[in-house]
């Protein structure tokens, strides 16, 4: 058999030993740079020309010269390879006293910006962390979760495993103040941030404990903490409800674990909500070990490349769902959730449910640069097994629907649910007896008495008449239409539609 | 071995260690006897007692077959054992033994799960085992290495349709299917057969394997698996006879001594730390030198250590190590472990001066001849002498003097493996099985493995013209027709190919698409060609010109493409091609090594793009007949070439081949009109 022989004589390359791999080790304080630039002019999706790079760096670094320094720098517009680059960074550097690392980071974000691709980054070590932290849904804090009651910032959870856990702290228990800083009064928001601080440090919270009448003083170390990246749970409806906060290493199991929980309860459940709103996606392996929880076999995407090569990927040995399966989306919804969302409505699996998401429809791998930084490049495009586009497109819902509360009901009313109960509080709102964030009070009282917001309301009774902002007196609505059940009992309301 | 490595005490450790065929654990003294046995054993599970097979659990616990710890309180063992039980079993046990089958799978370790680069990874062909699942990487690992052993779908044999049903006991008859892949008996002999005619078939077969049974099968199976490669006789790059035998310490103290020995003791004992640890300097070997001219009485491990010197002459050291010899036996003890290590280390010596000196063996030789004497012959004493007097008579080119030597040293494993080895290299393959079965009749327990391993190995040698008839026949048949499909993915040197290749026999013309990944590159280019192979004529395509250009062929760039040219003939016959040919469910499985240093001799004279092949460390090829068709529908192969100009390259692949006769094709005219000439 005459093998591979014809293929290695056609195409031109040579075979390299050795050292020859084009980042030579050299005393080059812009090595960084020469890998950059490299890395870009080969491999990424939209194949930048050498002297796009080579100006791109330039204008931008004498544009921030200009704006800091006050200096003019001038440059060729023939200047169009990376010798002559560095050339001129070398001498600018000279002449203006400039910092190697400040004309490297800047001559890089240069070529960074010709590229029209906010997802092609420049990652210093710290800047990385905080990236992959992002994507496995990891902070670093105390473990606690917080709310605010009449401007008092209480406790509301404790996590699991966390500084918090392993101290006397208990939910309820209200935060007074951190070491010197005092945090009553504070805001959510600004409280947060001065609950901040490196993994490691040490603080001091003095905490107030209603029950026991007494104001206590803790010691606390600031940890790395995994958040966990999916939470499931049953409607009353023995409807599952599924949230995935992000495609980390860990969410393939957290899903699995959640389903089997959710088909082992003892009401197993008959559909699926999967919520992948605000889930801005993360590892392409993630998006595919979940989609093989919910297929045996089947195609996940094509992807294709700068040089038109396009390849599959495929789920194997994955499971069939057999129930009906509703994915929430937003415009927030991106990346790996975008794919996993496409795929899974392409092979006739899920439905999808919202607003039509990001449109973020390209792949990045994440590559270590030789001082520690790193290059976040775009290699590829994907497409949805049909062949659809999502870049700067993002998929089109199955039942569009704007408002986030409306999203859950809309999902529940795909799957024949006429009876709603609802209820919010001051940690969120309880829809069919799951929690979601409030964004939007559902209720109101007013002068006319009680009311509801209209967006809520339309999606329970599909009433489009009603104007979509604002809210509606639930007294005269109901006189209109006798059909509808309402209930209240307690701070619970239920709705029943025929 | 090669001529550039620098005769350091370092690399001589590493030598050392390798003729002595043991990794060296640095640094490990025994200063004292170690503690035979603790009193009380540790148990690693609660249940497991009273069990008849405790002995066998335990060592199987040890050797990492099964884990135990908090989690796993209890061994239940007489419950039945689960497939998904036994492939995980299975796959612990193939990683044990990688290594004695890496002749056959030619993958190691993990990369036969990440060789495709995700274009295409495996996957199971069963419904019921999940990917997010503890079971699932196991099963498909045992899946992998079955189809590499056996061809494509094998599991399929054993575990047929479309559920594996995990959770369901195994039989006796699925066990040894499966363990039937760590040997290479005759494709006549039944799986249950094999595994009884080895002694691992103990439990009741008509009943279910319960995890007890399994322990026991498993541990056997370990111990056969770690007393040697599951093809002792084959040796494709010619390094690995003649065989001498296994060490276990290389850096011994010769005498007793206290552990708090102070004096001449404490600078003798500094002095062998210094040398096994790598911290010897020039000061060692003068204190070792003085205290010997001193008259200290351990002189054999005086002389032995002085000959580790490395600054001195290497024929300095041979003259220590032959000294230690002289003194072993004027201190009239015998130990034969002594002079074991006291032979090997002269056998060392030599084979480094070789380099220089290619004549060392027969020089020795008569200055070792003379101890003779000063044993009983056939004494196990003369035995451990006689097989390194052996091992340089086969490399001063004495082979009938060294095969004498070898036939009267059946008894150890060493003596009997090169007996069979360089009579069946003479083609006395009558010979080599009467000794096998004397062996047999004077047989130790613990060499049974090894005599049913050779015999085996042996039926495969007499059978070589059968499987070379059958390899050319089926090679000839794909010849045969109009055309055939080939999809393929291989790696040159980093670079890897993914490719569909049409072939039309009658046009004598290939058609090829696909792509390849640079490895200093992070996306994958195209790839097109057209190749007349009439007028020796290429035409591929440019992508970034987007253009044909035109090249001529015809000449071997590397040395397998010029392999690729002999038939299955000149294969076997000229550069020495040995062949196995396996058999399961429907396929035929011939695996071909060339063995490297016929490869360099033949292929001496050829010009390779500029250079001369220098060594050739791995030849080997797999091809999957269908017994159906007769075609070949598999093959993989695995080439390490290095050239004079040290260039290494390294090729490996697969490729499938498939729609036999059913392809035509011409290379289009507008093609080979336009191309331009290659610069």
């Amino acid at each position: 058999m005459k093998c591979l022989r014809g293929i290695i004589l056609g195409v031109a390359f040579t075979l390299l030993f050795g050292t020859t791999s084009g980042y030579a080790e050299t005393q080059n304080p812009y090595l960084e740079l020469d890998e950059v630039f490299q890395l870009l002019h080969e491999n990424h999706l939209s194949r930048p020309a050498e002297s796009q790079l080579v100006q791109g760096a330039l204008a931008h670094v004498r544009e921030e010269v200009n704006e800091t320094k006050k200096q003019e720098l001038t440059y060729a517009k023939t200047d169009d390879t990376l010798d002559e680059l560095e050339a001129r960074l070398s001498s600018w550097q000279n002449q203006y006293d400039l910092e190697p690392r400040f004309l490297l980071t800047e001559s890089i974000n240069g070529m960074l910006s010709t590229l029209d691709d906010p997802h092609t980054v420049f990652f210093t070590e710290e800047e990385l962390r905080k990236f992959t932290d992002s994507v496995e849904n990891q902070m670093v804090g105390f473990g606690f979760r917080l709310s605010t009651k009449n401007d008092r910032l209480l406790i509301r959870e404790i996590i699991p495993n966390s500084p918090a856990a392993a101290s006397e702290l208990q939910p309820g228990d209200q935060i007074l103040g951190v070491d010197d800083i005092d945090l009553s009064g504070k805001s959510l928001e600004d409280a947060l941030n001065l609950l901040k601080g490196p993994e490691g440090s040490q603080a001091v919270l003095r905490i107030y404990r209603e029950k026991e009448s007494a104001e206590k003083q803790i010691r606390l170390k600031r940890a790395r903490l995994s958040i966990p990246e999916a939470e499931g749970t049953l409607f009353n409806d023995n409807i599952g409800y599924i949230k995935l906060e992000t495609f980390g290493s860990d969410a393939a199991t957290q899903v699995r674990d959640q389903l089997q929980k959710l088909t082992n309860s003892q009401t197993p459940m008959k559909a699926l909500i999967f919520d992948l709103r605000d889930n801005g996606g993360g590892y392409l392996t993630a998006a595919r070990d979940i989609a093989s929880l919910f297929m045996e076999d089947g195609l996940l995407m094509y992807t294709t490349d700068r040089n038109g090569v396009e390849m599959q990927t495929w789920v194997h040995n994955g499971r069939q769902v057999n129930y009906p399966v509703i994915i929430l989306v937003n415009e927030n919804t991106a990346s790996a959730s975008e794919l996993l969302s496409g795929s899974l409505r392409d092979h006739g699996i899920a439905r999808l449910v919202g607003t039509k998401t990001y449109g973020k429809g390209s792949a990045q791998q994440i590559i270590p640069l030789t001082d520690g930084d790193a290059l976040k490049i775009t290699l590829n495009e994907y497409f949805t097994p049909n062949h659809m586009v999502v870049n700067h497109v993002g998929l089109q819902p199955d039942i569009e629907v704007e408002d986030y509360v409306g999203q859950v009901i809309a999902g529940l009313k795909h799957f024949d649910v006429k009876r709603f109960v609802l209820s919010e509080s001051e940690d969120g709102t309880q829809i069919n007896g799951v929690e979601f964030p409030i964004l939007e009070q559902i209720f109101k009282e007013d002068t006319a008495g009680s009311t509801m917001r209209n967006s809520v309301l339309s999606s329970i009774t599909g009433d489009q008449s009603l104007p979509k902002e604002g809210y509606t007196s639930i007294q005269s609505y109901l006189a209109q239409h006798k059909e509808i059940g309402w209930q209240k009992i307690g701070n619970q309301t239920i709705i029943t539609i025929p | 071995m090669n001529a550039e490595e620098s005769l350091s005490n370092k690399n001589r450790t590493k030598r050392m260690a390798k003729i002595a065929g043991s990794v060296m654990l640095s640094g490990t003294l025994l200063w004292t006897a170690m503690p035979t046995q603790a009193a009380v054993q540790w148990l690693p599970y609660t249940d497991i007692s009273k069990n008849w097979a405790k002995k066998e659990i335990v060592s199987a616990v040890e050797k990492g077959l099964f884990v135990a710890g908090k989690e796993n309180p209890r061994f239940f063992p007489q419950r039945p054992m689960t497939r998904a039980e036994f492939l995980t079993l299975l796959d612990r046990l193939f990683t044990l033994g990688q290594d004695q089958l890496y002749s056959l799978t030619l993958t190691s370790g993990a990369d036969h799960l990440v060789e495709t680069n995700g274009t295409e990874e495996p996957y199971l062909p069963y419904r019921d085992v999940d990917r997010l699942t503890w079971m699932y990487e196991p099963i498909l690992r045992v899946s992998v290495v079955l189809e590499r052993l056996y061809g494509p779908q094998a599991i399929q044999n054993i575990f047929p349709g479309k559920e594996f049903h995990p959770e369901q006991p195994i039989t006796w008859q699925e066990s040894a299917n499966l363990i039937q892949m760590f040997v290479t008996a005759a494709p006549e002999k039944k799986a249950l057969q094999i595994l009884s005619e080895r002694g691992w078939l103990d439990g009741n077969q008509s009943k279910p394997l319960t995890r007890a049974d399994a322990a026991v099968l498993a541990d056997k199976v370990s111990a056969y698996l770690e007393q040697g490669e599951v093809l002792p006789l084959l040796d494709y790059d010619g390094q690995k006879f003649p065989q001498v035998p296994y060490i276990e310490n290389i850096f011994p103290l010769f005498y007793g001594y206290l552990k708090n020995s102070t004096g001449d003791d404490k600078v003798f004992l500094d002095s062998v730390t210094a040398v096994s640890n790598q911290m010897d300097n020039p000061d060692t070997y003068r204190r070792l030198e003085a205290l010997g001219k001193a008259g200290y009485p351990n002189q054999v491990g005086i002389h032995y250590y002085l000959s580790w010197n490395p600054d001195t002459d290497l024929s300095q050291n041979l003259n220590e190590a032959i000294a230690a010899i002289d003194a072993y036996y004027a201190d009239k003890i015998v130990i034969p472990e002594t002079l074991k290590l006291l032979m090997a280390n002269v056998y060392d010596i030599c084979l480094q001066i070789e380099y220089t000196d290619p004549q060392i063996y027969e020089q020795t030789l008569p200055r070792l001849y003379g101890y003779e004497q000063k044993m009983k012959q056939g004494s196990e004493e003369w035995q451990q002498w006689a097989i390194y007097i052996a091992a340089l008579e086969m490399k001063s080119g004495a082979m009938d003097k060294a095969l004498a030597h070898y036939q009267q040293l059946t008894e150890i494993d060493a003596g009997l493996i090169n007996t069979v080895y360089y009579l069946a290299n003479q083609g006395r393959l009558g010979e080599a099985e009467e000794v096998l079965d004397n062996a047999g009749k004077r047989l130790k327990p613990d060499r049974k493995q090894l005599l049913i391993t050779l015999a085996d190995e042996l039926n495969s040698l007499k059978k070589q013209p059968d499987y070379i008839r059958d390899l050319a026949y089926a090679l000839k048949r794909t010849e045969a027709v109009r055309g055939y499909k080939v999809t393929g993915e291989s790696t040159l040197s980093g670079y890897l190919f993914h490719y569909t290749q049409v072939f039309d026999e009658k046009t004598k013309a290939s058609h090829t698409t696909g792509f390849f990944q640079s490895p200093y590159k992070l996306v994958k280019e195209k790839l097109e060609t057209y190749d007349d192979y009439r007028n020796n004529v290429q035409y591929s395509y440019d992508f970034e010109q987007q253009k044909w250009t035109k090249t001529k062929t015809g000449s071997f760039d590397y040395l397998h493409e010029w392999v690729e040219s002999q038939s299955v003939e000149q294969r076997a016959e000229q550069l020495g091609a040995r062949y196995l040919q396996q058999s399961f469910g429907s396929y035929d499985v011939i695996t071909e090594w060339i063995p490297g240093d016929k490869l360099v001799k033949s292929a001496d004279s050829i010009e390779f793009d500029s250079a001369r092949i220098k060594r050739v460390p791995m030849y080997v090829n797999k091809y999957y007949v269908d017994r159906r068709s007769g075609f070949v529908v598999r093959h993989i192969w695995r080439y390490e070439e290095v050239y004079d100009s040290n260039e290494y390259a390294a090729y490996s692949g697969q490729e499938t081949y498939g729609d036999y006769d059913q392809v035509k094709m011409v290379i289009p005219a507008t093609i080979s009109e336009q191309a331009g000439e290659e610069k």
